[in-house]
């Protein structure tokens, strides 16, 4: 049976930070998994940050996802070369407007091969009623030792980002 | 405002608190505007591809076709 095992938790303090990294990620797991309940300081209308991997431009990421919205019985279909660069996630808005946190998880299964990636993103903005899940690849051999996530705008305080890796054996 | 990130070490559990450089907030404004625009458009397309769907559902109905039969073309 596999194991969930926290490696490391982020906070934001009072200010909040636009930034929250990931460093020196142990390779001793099978996946990992990133779990991050944050809401922006951003007034209205949809904030997009950014996820990338390693040191590389969020243009190593691909996606295809598929986005379900209030009210709506279609599910819309985008994929990377028609909606722009990879890596997004979409969170906002936030304190001001709405006291409402929302959530995403990213699913990395093994991240420290030599392969390309797939990963996926499961995410749930109760702001704008999205519900989103995208099919994802990093486009890149090496090992994942680094994740990051940022934003124009800041996690506000008591934003969190746990990941978390999967050891199967 | 100072731009700051968080940046834990996994393996230590140290966390600090680091200013971002010059070019970490060119990056993320620049990345911002890309998705930011890349919305505008798929926005647009999305409203356009609806017009269009409606516009060939209104013709179809000139034809003679029930809602039914229109529905089961788009299945």
């Amino acid at each position: 049976m596999a194991n969930m095992i926290p490696i490391s938790t982020v906070t934001v303090g009072s200010g909040g930070s636009s930034t929250i990294q990931f460093s020196n990620i142990p390779q001793n797991y099978t996946d990992l998994k990133l779990i991050v309940s944050a809401r922006m300081n951003y007034g209205s209308g949809i904030n997009y940050s950014t996820f990338t991997v390693n040191s590389d431009s969020p243009s190593s990421l691909t996606y295809f996802k598929n986005v379900v919205t209030e009210g709506s019985a279609t599910v819309s279909t985008y994929s990377q070369s028609s909606y722009g660069t990879g890596g997004e996630v979409t969170i906002g808005p936030a304190p001001g407007t709405s006291p409402i946190f929302n959530s995403f998880e990213i699913y990395m299964p093994n991240y420290s091969g030599a392969t390309y990636k797939p990963y996926t993103v499961d995410l749930v903005n109760s702001n704008t009623l999205w519900f989103w899940m995208s099919g994802n690849m990093y486009y890149n051999t090496a090992p994942i030792t680094s994740l990051k996530l940022y934003n124009s705008y800041n996690f506000s305080q008591y934003s969190s980002a746990t990941l978390y890796g999967i050891r199967k054996y | 405002m100072t731009d700051t990130k968080i940046v834990v070490n996994c393996e230590t559990g140290e966390t600090t608190v680091v200013t971002l450089t010059s070019e970490e907030i060119a990056q993320r404004e620049a990345d911002a505007a890309a998705f930011a625009a890349a919305e505008v458009e798929r926005v647009a397309a999305e409203e356009a591809a609806q017009a269009a769907k409606e516009s060939a559902q209104a013709k179809l109905a000139a034809l003679g076709l029930t809602a039914d039969e229109i529905a089961a073309l788009s299945k």
